[in-house]
């Protein structure tokens, strides 16, 4: 037992932490080399975002025109006939994309004399809630009466009650290319028709699903699965612009995940001159803050409220120890006792008649 | 490592418990009928009478001492004692035997019992504190004491012997031997006696001091 307490205090390494400073590698460096800790500090460097995909351009959009204007219909519509680029588009909360693909997609089968088709298109449009693009002024007046006529009608139609709900707790829900339009769980009342719902949360890939309102009342559940590393730096980098602290909850969440860090450690300038604040966050979640003059202290302090490591108990306050004694003084007590009870005897004998 | 045995060693040492037994005849000499033994093969005289020389003085005898192994604990009774050695192995200890010179008292043919028993008595006595052993075995065993004319230099054995000499009967004077005892744990003095109920005892004194306590004829 005393080889085992003796092993267990000598054991080297310990649990790995990544320290990152806000804007200074130097400050990191310092507090990677806290002297006589039980863990091993790395420095971590800040994200770099990879910068997102450009949403699909209007390039479609403009060769489907210039067919139009060919009085080529059929290659209008082959260019334009596919839902999923409305879909896409919303998604991506380009709303304007998704007006002009619908509103140069009615003026093509107006063309092909396709009417009824057309105003399908055109109740989508309305539905959507999607304003008349600036494009319609250069179609013939069929098309811009169409549209005006169909989204009378579907304005006048009754609206579907949606609830709508979320694996992921506080997530934000746009709906048709609306961002923010509430906090999942939440209901509204939307058009007749085909909607685009998308979710989105911090440390989560967006996820947009269709969702077809008909009835009185629609329910949809809308699952997004963890972001990776890239992401989560792109929505680091999107709460750090907006003013978050460094060491906010949600900062930190997203920084854990973009440097692949369990154990996260942040540090600083603290709120005056000459201070030093930082954060420690295990698995995503800030378990310790705090703000001393000097960083090496800071992260021992961090790492010890944080419990990542005990503080260092004297030999004898730490129970092994006095197990280990009972047990040494049980051992010599049965060693004496047997030994006592095991005495060589020398009799001497004499005569005494 | 020399010095942790030799701590050892001396910590054994200062554990060893120092015992003293002390091997006793009784105050008044009660157990020394195994040397108030007459012969009947020799006109029923005293055993002491085979001390007397020509010329009316006493040869000198001696008085050896011995730890018998019984190979168990039997009764302490005569015939239990002899029927155990019939079937077990008693034999005294090589290295334990003892030896005492001793002067024998002289005898008149009709000397009173206690009279007697008081000269052998003192003549004992002679001995008194005669270191017998200094380290008694670890085992139960008897203790004899025989009497014999022979000298103490025939009767100890040589350092290389493998046996113990024997005794020549017919320089017996008398014998006397102890209750089966472990001498280490015995809180007692240790008394020598000898069973008979008749004083033509001297077949008694012939078996007690057999090598191998067997019945002698």
């Amino acid at each position: 037992m005393l080889t085992l307490l003796v092993v267990s205090i000598l054991s080297a390494d310990g649990p790995l932490v990544t320290v990152v400073s806000d804007g200074d590698d130097t400050l990191a460096r310092r507090a990677a080399e806290t002297p006589e800790l039980p863990v091993v500090l790395t420095v971590g460097s800040l994200p770099r975002a990879a910068p997102e995909a450009l949403p699909p351009g209007s390039e479609t959009i403009g060769l489907a025109r210039k067919a139009w204007v060919s009085a080529d219909f059929p290659a209008c519509l082959k260019l334009l006939d596919d839902d999923e680029l409305v879909k896409r588009a919303l998604s991506q909360n380009d709303r304007s994309t998704a007006a002009r693909t619908l509103a140069w997609r009615a003026a093509c089968k107006l063309g092909a004399r396709q009417t009824d088709a057309a105003r399908r298109d055109a109740a989508w449009l309305a539905a959507l809630q999607l304003p008349l693009p600036d494009d319609v002024g250069v179609m013939t007046p069929e098309v811009e009466t169409t549209l005006n006529a169909v989204r009378r009608e579907v304005d006048a139609e009754p609206r579907v009650k949606v609830s709508i709900s979320s694996t992921v707790k506080d997530a934000v829900v746009a709906i048709d290319g609306r961002p923010a339009t509430c906090i999942a769980p939440c209901r509204m009342e939307l058009a007749r028709g085909l909607h685009v719902v998308q979710v989105s949360a911090d440390g989560y890939t967006p996820s947009a699903v269709p969702l077809t309102a008909s009835g009185d009342e629609t329910n949809v559940t809308v699952s997004a699965s963890p972001a990776d590393p890239s992401l989560a730096a792109r929505q680091w980098e999107l709460r750090r612009s907006s003013g978050e602290p460094f060491d906010g909850g949600r900062s930190m969440q997203l920084l854990s995940i973009a440097l692949r860090s369990a154990r996260l450690l942040v540090v600083g300038p603290g709120e005056t001159t000459g201070t030093l604040r930082g954060a420690l966050a295990i698995d995503g979640v800030v378990q310790a803050r705090g703000e001393r003059d000097d960083v090496q202290a800071l992260v021992r302090d961090l790492l010890v409220r944080g419990k990542v490591f005990e503080p260092s108990v004297p030999l004898w306050k730490r129970w092994p120890f006095w197990v280990a004694i009972g047990a040494a003084a049980v051992a010599t007590g049965v060693t004496t006792g047997v030994l006592l009870a095991n005495r060589p005897v020398v009799t001497r004998v004499e005569l005494n008649p | 490592m020399k010095r942790a045995l030799l701590s050892l060693m001396v910590l054994m040492g200062a554990c060893t418990v120092q015992r003293e037994v002390s091997l006793t005849f009784g105050s008044e000499g009660e157990g020394l009928d195994g040397f108030m033994c007459r012969d009947p093969s020799a006109n029923n005289q005293f055993l002491l009478d085979r001390a007397k020389d020509g010329d009316g003085g006493v040869k000198s005898g001696a008085l050896v001492f011995d730890f018998v192994r019984l190979g168990g604990v039997p009764g302490c009774r005569t015939g239990q004692l002899v029927k155990w050695c019939s079937t077990h192995e008693c034999k005294p200890l090589l290295q334990t035997r003892s030896c005492v010179p001793v002067t024998l008292p002289t005898v008149t043919p009709m000397m009173p019992r206690e009279e007697l028993r008081a000269a052998v008595l003192k003549a004992m006595k002679q001995a008194a504190s005669f270191g017998v052993l200094n380290d008694a075995p670890d085992e139960f065993v008897i203790v004899r004491a025989v009497g014999t004319l022979q000298s103490c230099d025939d009767l100890l054995p040589a350092a290389t012997a493998a046996e113990l000499p024997a005794f020549d009967k017919k320089l017996l004077t008398g014998c006397a031997y102890s209750c089966p005892v472990l001498l280490d744990r015995v809180d007692q003095d240790v008394y020598l006696g000898f069973e008979t109920l008749t004083g033509l005892c001297e077949q008694g004194v012939r078996t007690c001091s057999d090598g191998q306590l067997q019945w002698q004829p």
